[in-house]
């Protein structure tokens, strides 16, 4: 009696043990990275001084900056919108793509095809993009930007550009005279 | 003897079944994205004609085309060289990140400090570069590029600029006459 009952507790341990051995699995760092998020600026074609959707961070007033940012799931390297076959799937998710500026500017980018009239049969691409048009009063000189991905599991991913944070030309946007 | 032999054959029977159905692994997927990479490219000082150190992928030729690249561990979402304080980490890693060119080239990106030379407490950030000189000889025209990172465990991860592959205007670096 007293012999089944020490193999019924042997039995027990063996039974519980697969459940701490998925411990790391499951829960993951807690700075796990959920999207992998790239971003870059283009230059808009409004009022566009140099080559239009060039990637560029020098603007002149007047001129457009476009956002472009592509933003994947990182557990299986995929377009949560699966190249615009599955909006259904963003919204689900409540995914939202932000661009913000140090001046308080926000803008929400949108998922969409690229190019946006495309002839059949020409490749495309979908990713997220918004512009915004550089007041002709704009005071010069340089602006921070970055951009935020969240979604409705309260997951949020922040993108900044290369070289943020230190004293590099690159990363904010530069604004100049016409 | 024989309900000793019953009882412990059922437990372990449990005990691999709950192996099985416990672990969250077979029902990972089975791509997963390994590094968080992010690249660019930026002009450098060699022969400029424009504004060093920003973002542009138009370029003269005898100009200079600097990749810059970021990798962050996915798990963690921190940089693997910890901002220039685990480059012992890199080396166990066995962490390369490499940028190609469509005509074949292949440049390897270091892992430094940039600026490189900070004065007093000078904001300074850690990521990996390289670059590639233009030759005054090279025929205009574009050339497309990619970024990969690998690893000793065989993680493969590459960056491709946004739109590449479609009929987007100048995803490529773009070569123009001096």
């Amino acid at each position: 009696m007293r012999r089944n009952l020490i193999l019924l507790l042997c039995s027990g341990l063996l039974l519980a043990l697969p459940l701490f051995s998925t411990g790391p699995a499951s829960a993951g760092p807690q700075g796990r990275l959920v999207y992998w998020v790239m971003v870059d600026l283009v230059r808009g074609s409004v009022q566009a001084t140099a080559t239009v959707c060039a990637q560029t961070n020098v603007f002149k007033h007047g001129e457009e900056v476009v956002w472009r940012a592509r933003v994947l799931d990182v557990a299986s390297s995929e377009d949560p919108g699966d190249g615009g076959k599955n909006l259904v799937a963003i919204q689900e998710r409540g995914l939202k793509v932000t661009a913000y500026l140090e001046n308080g500017l926000s803008l929400p980018l949108r998922y969409g095809q690229h190019p946006g009239r495309a002839t059949p049969g020409d490749p495309v691409a979908w990713f997220w993009a918004t512009g915004w048009k550089i007041p002709d009063d704009f005071p010069t000189g340089t602006l921070k930007w970055w951009v935020v991905v969240t979604d409705k599991t309260g997951a949020f991913v922040r993108f900044d550009p290369i070289g943020a944070g230190a004293n590099l030309p690159a990363p904010s946007i530069i604004v100049e005279r016409r | 003897m024989r309900r000793t032999a019953r009882v412990l054959g059922t437990a372990i029977v449990f005990a691999i079944l709950m192996l099985f159905l416990s672990t969250d692994a077979p029902a990972a997927p089975r791509v997963r994205v390994a590094y968080w990479l992010m690249a660019d490219v930026i002009r450098g000082g060699s022969n400029a004609v424009g504004a060093v150190g920003v973002q542009t992928n138009v370029f003269k030729q005898g100009e200079e085309v600097v990749f810059r690249a970021r990798v962050l561990d996915i798990g963690n979402g921190q940089d693997p060289g910890q901002q220039g304080k685990g480059i012992k980490a890199l080396q166990d890693l066995g962490l390369k990140v490499t940028a190609y060119l469509e005509d074949g080239q292949s440049f390897p990106l270091s892992y430094g400090r940039h600026p490189a030379q900070v004065q007093g407490r000078e904001a300074a950030t850690w990521f990996w570069s390289s670059a590639w000189k233009i030759p005054a000889s090279r025929a205009p025209g574009s050339v497309k590029w990619w970024v990969i990172v690998t690893d000793k465990s065989g993680a493969s991860v590459r960056f491709d600029p946004i739109g590449a592959g479609t009929a987007l205007p100048p995803i490529a670096i773009i070569i123009e006459k001096r």
